[in-house]
Formats: C-alpha cells, sequence, structure tokens
C-alpha cells in the first residue's frame, strides 16, 4: 500500500439559501495514496464535483466548508491560510475541467498561455527556457507538430488536441495531485480512449495522484484504482475498483451498473424512482425509496452506519452487524 | 409571407382556448405578478394618475396653458399661484405640463409601438426564414441605418409636412431599424434552438409557429429595447418639435418646453429643469413596468 | 419485407465557417440507408461524421444537395413544403437534450398538443390524444400543466418522446437522446424506447456515439466516418467481427471494455489502426462480404453506381 498523499475527513459542503440549507457534501471521507487513481463516481447532483471544488476551496458563497478536514502531506488544506492555499493551488495540486475551451484565452496563443504558466509558477527562469520546456511539455502529453501547436490559437485546435494542452498547462508545475473533473465527457470515444491512457501514462511516469471525477462507469473501470460512489452527496461504498466493479455490494452501485448497457448486458435495469432530493433528503438511508432490498431501519428514520471491511467501506443497513 | 401561409381564423382560436397558449394565461399572469411586485404596481399606478391627469387636462390643470403673465416670468416652483412655477413667457409650467403631456406622452410611445410593430414583423421574418428573405430585410435596414436618425426623421417630417402625425410617422421609421436588428439577433438564438426543429418537424405552418412558439420566446429583448427607448424618443420629439416639424408653439409639449427653457438655465436653473422632470419619471416608470412584463414573459422567474 | 425509408447517394454541403465565400464542408459524401419496417438501424459515429445530418437529411428537415430520399413509396427529395408538411405527422425526431428541446414558456400539454394542430382535432380529441400517448411513456396528467423547467431530465425526454409519438408517426429519428441524460435515466429511456418500438412497431434510425447503447438497441448498425457509411451489417455481426479499420478503433475505444491488456498495448493497437486507417482508401464502395454486412473495400472495383448500392441484402 502506498503513502496517503490526500486524506479527506468528514467533509461538509452547504449551500446557504434564504430559508434553506442544503447540505450538498455530507460527510464525506476517503483517502488517497501517492501514484493513485481515485474515481468519485456519481450522477448529476450527487456532490462529486462540490467535492472536489471544496477540497481546493474554491467555492464562493452561498456556498460554505462547514466541516471536516482535509489533509495534505500533513496540512488540513480548510485551516490554510489563504495565500499558503493559492500558493499550493495550480502548483501542487492542479486541475483539469470538462471544458477546456473555457479555460483558455481564446486570444493568445497556446505556447503563450502555457509558457505564461510556466513563468508563473517558477519553474522556468526566463523566456527560452519556458519555451523549452513548453515543448516537451506538450511531446509528453503525445501532442505531434509541437512547434506549430505552440503558435496556434485555442479555437484552431480540436477539442481533444485542446484537452492536451490543458492537461499540459496543469502538470506543467509538476503537482502531486491533479483532479480531472469529467476531462473526457465531452471527448468522441477515440479521443476519450486515448486521454484516459495518457492520463494513467502521466501517472505513472510522473508518480502522480489523480482524482478522477466521472459520472461514467466504464470510464472510472478504466483509470481507476480505487472508487468512491457518492449518491445524494454522501459516499456510498468505496474501495478497490476491481472489486467494487465487480462485486458491488451497495445496492446503489449494483444498480448503477445494472443500467448501463455493456458488450455483455441483454436487459437494462433502470434505477425505479427519481435521485433523491438533496434539498430536502429522505429521513433514514437516502437510497432506500429506491432500493429494492430497502431494510426496515433503511425506511425509518436511521440513517445507516458506514461499515468498514478492510480497504473496502459501505454505508448500508444490509452489511450493519446483526441486520442479516 | 406570413400572410401567405397565415392560419385560419379556426387554427387561431383553437388551441388559445384549450391549450391556453400565450394570450389569457399571460393576462393572467401579468395580474399576478404586479400584485406581488409591489415596486410594478406602484409604477404603474403613478403612470395611470399621470395620463389620467393628462387626458383631463381641461379639468386638472388649474390655469390656461397659453395664458401670459409678463410681470411673472421664470417664477421658481412654489411661488404663489404657480405650483411649479412659470416658463420664460410668464405661463403656469404645470397647466403647460399637464396639457403638453397629451402631445408628449403620445408623440412617445405611439412611434414606439408602430416601431415595434413593424420592426419586430421584419425581425422574426428575417431570423426565422434566413437565406434571402434575411439578406434583403437587413440590406434594407442598413440603408435605413445608414442616414444618420436625426437628419432621417427631419427628412421624411419635412416631406410630409408638419404635423404631430407626421412626428409620430417619422420617428417610427427611425426606430424600425434597431428593433429589426434587436429581433432579429433574438430569433436567430431562439431558432437555433431544438424546440423549433421540433416546431418545424411537426407538420404546422410557417405563421403558427413564429406565432406560437418563436414570438413569447424572443418577445422580451424588443419588448425590453422599446421600453428603454420611450423617454429618449419623447425628447427626439421634442427636437422635431422645436424645428417646427410637429406641434407649433405655442401649444406645449415636454421636450419643446425644455428646449424653450434651456437659455434660462444660468438664469432660473430650478424652474429651467421642471419640465425634464415627467420626461424622466416616465422613462423611469415604463423601464420599471417593462422590466416587469419580460420577467411574466419568463416562466422560469415565476 | 419492403423498406419504409430508403436513400441514396445523399450529399449534403454546408457552407465553410470563416471560410472564403462558396467554401463548403462536406458533411454527408454519399450515403445511402433502407430501414425495414419495424426495424431500428443505429448509425454510429464521432461528432463531425454527419451522421446527424443524415438524420435530418432522411426527415427532409434538410434539403440535401444530390441523391434521393424515399419515403413509404414517395420522392423526398424535390417535394414542396405543403406536400411535405402532409407527410411530417408520419415522421418523427426526438433530440439530444430534452430540455433545449421543450419551449421554456410553455406548458408540457401545449407542447405535445402542438404536433396535434395538423390533425384539426377538437379539443376533447386533443386532449385525450395527449393523454393516451402519456400512458404510452409513462408520463402522468399531474406534469400536464408544467413547463419544462420544473421536469426531472427523466421526465424531459418522455416528454419529448411523447411530442414525437402522438401523432402516431411511422417513422422516427431518434438523435443521440440518451447522452444528455444520466446514466440511471439512460437505462430507463432506452427500455421505454425498446417497449415501445415492439408496441408500435417504429422504424427508427437510432444515431449515438455511444457504440454499447447502439448496441443495446438496433437490430442492425451503420458506422459513419468522415460523411460516408464505412461499414453496415446486423449489429451483432458489426461488433463481434468488424471489418473496417475504423469500426476496429472505435470498438477498441469502447472506455472499460478491456481491462486485463495493458495501457502501453492498447495504445499500441490504437496506434496500429490509426495507421491503417490513414493507410485505407476513403470512399471506396461498399462491398457485401457476408449477407447482409457491407463494408468499404478498396479493392473493389470503383463502378459508378455499382456495388456501393448497400440496398436490402438477399440474405434478409
Amino acid at each position: 500500500m502506498s503513502a496517503t498523499l490526500l486524506s479527506v475527513e468528514n467533509l461538509r459542503t452547504q449551500i446557504k439559501g434564504e430559508r434553506h440549507t442544503t447540505t450538498v457534501v455530507d460527510g464525506v471521507s476517503f483517502e488517497l495514496g501517492t501514484q493513485q487513481v481515485l474515481a468519485l463516481i456519481g450522477e448529476s447532483g450527487s456532490g462529486k464535483t462540490m467535492t472536489a471544488l471544496s477540497i481546493l476551496r474554491l467555492v464562493t458563497p452561498p456556498v460554505a466548508i462547514n466541516g471536516g478536514r482535509v489533509w495534505y502531506q500533513g496540512k488540513d488544506l480548510l485551516r490554510l491560510p489563504a495565500d499558503e492555499m493559492r500558493m499550493l493551488r495550480g502548483r501542487q495540486i492542479a486541475m483539469v475541467f470538462q471544458n477546456p475551451r473555457d479555460r483558455f484565452d481564446p486570444l493568445r496563443t497556446i505556447g503563450e498561455q502555457l509558457i505564461e504558466v510556466l513563468r508563473h509558477h517558477g519553474v522556468a527562469q526566463n523566456r527560452e527556457e519556458a519555451s523549452r520546456r513548453a515543448l516537451a511539455l506538450l511531446r509528453e502529453v503525445q501532442l505531434v507538430n509541437v512547434e506549430r501547436v505552440m503558435k496556434m490559437y485555442p479555437n484552431e485546435v480540436s477539442g481533444g488536441m485542446l484537452q492536451r494542452a490543458m492537461i499540459a498547462i496543469a502538470i506543467a508545475p509538476s503537482p502531486n495531485l491533479l483532479i480531472a473533473d469529467e476531462p473526457t465527457s465531452a471527448l468522441d470515444v477515440t479521443i476519450q480512449s486515448e486521454i484516459l491512457d495518457l492520463l494513467k501514462d502521466i501517472e505513472s511516469t510522473r508518480s502522480m495522484s489523480i482524482l478522477f471525477i466521472t459520472h461514467d462507469i466504464s470510464v472510472a473501470r478504466q483509470v481507476a484504482d480505487t472508487v468512491a460512489v457518492m449518491y445524494a452527496g454522501q459516499i456510498v461504498e468505496y474501495g478497490p475498483a476491481p472489486r467494487v466493479l465487480a462485486e458491488p455490494q451497495h445496492p446503489y452501485t449494483r444498480a448503477l451498473l445494472a443500467s448501463v448497457p455493456t458488450p455483455n448486458a441483454d436487459v437494462l435495469h433502470p434505477i425505479p424512482g427519481l435521485p433523491a432530493d438533496v434539498a430536502n433528503p429522505p429521513p433514514g438511508c437516502r437510497f432506500a425509496p429506491r432500493c429494492p432490498s430497502a431494510t426496515v431501519h433503511g425506511r425509518a428514520s436511521e440513517p445507516p452506519p458506514w461499515v468498514q471491511t478492510g480497504t473496502s467501506g459501505v454505508r448500508c443497513w444490509l452489511y450493519a452487524e446483526g441486520a442479516q | 409571407m406570413i400572410s401567405a401561409a397565415g392560419p385560419t381564423a379556426a387554427e387561431l382560436r383553437g388551441p388559445a382556448g384549450e391549450a391556453g397558449l400565450a394570450a389569457p394565461g399571460t393576462l393572467r399572469a401579468l395580474w399576478t405578478r404586479f400584485q406581488h411586485d409591489r415596486l410594478a404596481t406602484a409604477a404603474l399606478a403613478l403612470l395611470g394618475l399621470i395620463v389620467l391627469i393628462c387626458i383631463a387636462a381641461p379639468l386638472t390643470s388649474p390655469h390656461d396653458p397659453l395664458a401670459t403673465e409678463a410681470v411673472n416670468r421664470l417664477a421658481p416652483p412654489g411661488s404663489p399661484g404657480h405650483l411649479l412655477g412659470t416658463d420664460g413667457e410668464g405661463r403656469d409650467m404645470l397647466s403647460r405640463l399637464i396639457w403638453g403631456g397629451r402631445t408628449s406622452l403620445v408623440t412617445g410611445v405611439a412611434p414606439v409601438l408602430i416601431g415595434l410593430l413593424v420592426g419586430g414583423l421584419l425581425g422574426l421574418v428575417a431570423g426565422y426564414y434566413g437565406g434571402l428573405t434575411r439578406t434583403v430585410i437587413l440590406r434594407a435596414v442598413d440603408v435605413l441605418f445608414a442616414f444618420p436618425a436625426v437628419l432621417l426623421a427631419i427628412g421624411i417630417a419635412v416631406t410630409l409636412g408638419p404635423g404631430t402625425s407626421h412626428v409620430i410617422i417619422a420617428l417610427a421609421v427611425v426606430l424600425v431599424p434597431s428593433v429589426a436588428r434587436v429581433t432579429e439577433s433574438a430569433t436567430i438564438s431562439a431558432c437555433s434552438q431544438e424546440y423549433i426543429e421540433a416546431a418545424k418537424a411537426s407538420g404546422v405552418h410557417d405563421a403558427s409557429i413564429v406565432l406560437y412558439q418563436l414570438v413569447s420566446n424572443v418577445a422580451s429583448a424588443p419588448l425590453a429595447y422599446c421600453f428603454s427607448i420611450i423617454g429618449p424618443v419623447i425628447v427626439f420629439a421634442a427636437g422635431l418639435n422645436f424645428l417646427g416639424l410637429g406641434i407649433q408653439p405655442p401649444d406645449p409639449e415636454w421636450g419643446s418646453m425644455l428646449y424653450g427653457l434651456q437659455s434660462s438655465l444660468l438664469v432660473a436653473p430650478l424652474t429651467s429643469i421642471v419640465p425634464g422632470i415627467p420626461i424622466a419619471l416616465a422613462a423611469l416608470l415604463l423601464d420599471v413596468i417593462g422590466n416587469a412584463v419580460r420577467d411574466v414573459l419568463d416562466p422560469r422567474l415565476a | 419485407m419492403p423498406a419504409l425509408v430508403t436513400a441514396r447517394d445523399l450529399v449534403k454541403r454546408f457552407p465553410a465557417r470563416g471560410g472564403r465565400r462558396g467554401e463548403s464542408v462536406v458533411a454527408v459524401a454519399g450515403v445511402g440507408v433502407d430501414l425495414e419496417l419495424g426495424e431500428t438501424l443505429g448509425l454510429v459515429g464521432e461528432s463531425g461524421s454527419g451522421k446527424s445530418t443524415v438524420g435530418r437529411l432522411l426527415l427532409r428537415l434538410l434539403r440535401p444537395d444530390s441523391g434521393s430520399i424515399t419515403f413509404d413509396g414517395q420522392q423526398l427529395e424535390h417535394l414542396g413544403d405543403g406536400a411535405l408538411r402532409k407527410l411530417r405527422p408520419r415522421m418523427q425526431i426526438i433530440f439530444q437534450n430534452p430540455y433545449s428541446a421543450l419551449n421554456p414558456r410553455m406548458v408540457v400539454e401545449e407542447i405535445v398538443a402542438f404536433n396535434l394542430r395538423p390533425a384539426r382535432l377538437s379539443a376533447k380529441q386533443r386532449k385525450e390524444r395527449v393523454l393516451a400517448t402519456f400512458g404510452l411513456v409513462g408520463l402522468g396528467r399531474e406534469i400536464l400543466k408544467r413547463y419544462p423547467h420544473q421536469l426531472s431530465g427523466g421526465q424531459a425526454q418522455r416528454v419529448g418522446i411523447a411530442r414525437a409519438l402522438v401523432s402516431s408517426p411511422d417513422f422516427i429519428v431518434a438523435d443521440e437522446i440518451v447522452s444528455a441524460l444520466d446514466v440511471s435515466v439512460q437505462a430507463e429511456i432506452l427500455s421505454l424506447l425498446l417497449d415501445l418500438r415492439k408496441r408500435l412497431r417504429l422504424t427508427t434510425l437510432f444515431i449515438s456515439h455511444n457504440l454499447n447503447v447502439v448496441r443495446y438497441v438496433s437490430d442492425r448498425s451503420a458506422v459513419m466516418y468522415k460523411g460516408r457509411i464505412v461499414e453496415m451489417g446486423s449489429t451483432k455481426l458489426l461488433y463481434d467481427s468488424p471489418r473496417h479499420p475504423y469500426t476496429r478503433l472505435l470498438i477498441a475505444s469502447v472506455p472499460g471494455a478491456d481491462q486485463v491488456t495493458s495501457v502501453a498495448a492498447r495504445e499500441r493497437e490504437r496506434r496500429e489502426l490509426m495507421h491503417e486507417l490513414s493507410a485505407y482508401p476513403e470512399g471506396s464502395p461498399l462491398v457485401e462480404v457476408l449477407p447482409g454486412h457491407w463494408v468499404e473495400d478498396p479493392k473493389a472495383p470503383a463502378e459508378p453506381g455499382g456495388t456501393r448500392e448497400p440496398g436490402m441484402a438477399d440474405g434478409h
């Protein structure tokens, strides 16, 4: 087992409304080891992106972090002075987003923007060095004709190329942790698969850790060492990717897997009902109203316990002691 | 083009009743909305009051607006007998404002309404059909745009000869291009939405698509533009009047009163700006009302 | 079995964006398809491959630059607006984004009832038809007066389906109808589509970039690449023994399909396929390699009007 790089404990993030406060991240805990990929899987509204933004302290009012700890290399990021946090962001923890086009300045070339990042983070002392480094980075993300790419504007390249350039910018200051929020969801399948493998390559060559946020279980299957499945603001299942995706324990994970078409699936099983409303969650287990195996406990007002077995954990009454 | 493929009377009656399209629902929504929006209700009430006072000018005005009082020129507001003072000829300001409101409100609102209808229709047709239709309409609009608005209005008014209705027509012609442009771009963006493609795939006539699906989604931009432009149009109309193209002196009208007092600005500053107050007030009230109307048209804000 | 929709040699160009006057991009470069009555043909391809354009050409929402389209025996390519309008209720479309496909200022009932306008029904009949269609797609009458923004993604997509079905169409183009939905909702919509197909004998063109989804719903599949269909055949055959390098590349790119192979091996396989693809001559004729399985074959003689006619195979 590798050393822990990031440890999130009981993270809580809320949106304060005029009348109602909604807890969008509700007691999320997980650990991410060095050179590991953790996939945070969830549907829209499950709180996966909010979790990532909270870790980076990038939430703005009315959203606020209300509790928990985020340990990164012995420091609690939630209690770090703002300027230290700013130094950390981008330099040690970088982020890659779904739509790279929104993140680039359309009026400047990719090269200029890459060089600026390198100089800003003090990776390169002068322009020539920055330029040399930029070329190397573009090659590292497997772009071809890198001299030409440097001179191109964001609107002149394809979405796949731009996402590679975005990754180059993210890894420029050699971060230890990369947070990738649906980095391939807007891309074509062939490109998606290339980018996923590129991220895996970078992870191993640079000994980097990746927090990978996705709604797509198949994508998680391709990249993740560990997965955390989120539902209505909570992690409902956590464990090694092969185990969770092959033998899911939580009824929601099972239902999610059964609802995705795969080459071997003959029948799909939609999850009945609507996703839980985080603003007004059901009293007991949040998945209970849609759960085929909900117990009396789950339907009642008692929240299910977190049942930890080795490296795996599940938030479900079915696995609680004495529940059998 | 619209009329060629126009909906039959039955079609127009059809869904508006049962499946409640456009009119009745919107009016009801407008009413509920205004009940909840105190600011808009107050604005509407105040504007209504101003309009009523102006309509009932023979009853509401304290003096004859044309009667001069040579000894009492440029009296400041609050002078005995003259609540808002007197102008350079010693005429009662309040009475002139009340009488002048009749002309000013009409010359402010009527060209905007005409401009909205004509420009809106042109913009809708240009945006919806695109291609050659759009090119022809937009080129024609550009030709109008090429003239400075003031010169164009003066030119038209001079050609038609003096008269309030001619000023209205001249101003309407000046407004058409900008309304058409605003409507056209709103239409283009609405037409890029898939629901318009779905409507086109439904086999329904173009006129019904424009009427039932497009207008309500496009309306807010030109409406907001039009509500915001009534104030300036009143002042603009005053300019034409000042040139002797509209209403003739000594008949009162807000804009020409403001122009008339310009030269007295240093002598009697307070009195000189009095005619500007109703113009600014009307513009402000219309803006508040316009915003409320726009909100009503958007069910997402309901 | 007779074909309900037939297209031959469809070509569609669009004016090039940012290009000079008269420059154009070829979106569809000679596509031919047949859709049998009641079948679902999956159309797979990446963005820009021309698959959505093909769907809109078949519905004559776009006019082809050349080529022919037949719907139930009628030639569509030169049909006038009036005649097309009469046919429209019989051929419908369902869109990708359920929200932008629904007019934000109309309530659900108005949205669905709008498509009944050509049928000239009474208000009562119209309401009955809307409710019957609601039953078909599993929507309750409580949402009749709701606006689109008050619906969940799944509900909104069902409304989109109800609108397409309310005029009892024979032919449906489903354009990426689950791509914008959450996975659990996707399953719900796909199951509904399968169920409707059985009950209504719908002929469907199912357009998607997701191979797993297409595989799940369609009888036959066609793969589009750069405006052409490069391979077409029964879904099972196509996925189990793909011939064209592009089809193979697509299948190799499906995420999570293969965990045994290492990253390096996967990257090597893709590189080889890309290489093969770039060396593969474009625009070769389609050749029937197995009954009903057509593949672009550079070795086939390029006779105009010859083999490049993926008509109904004899084996069908």
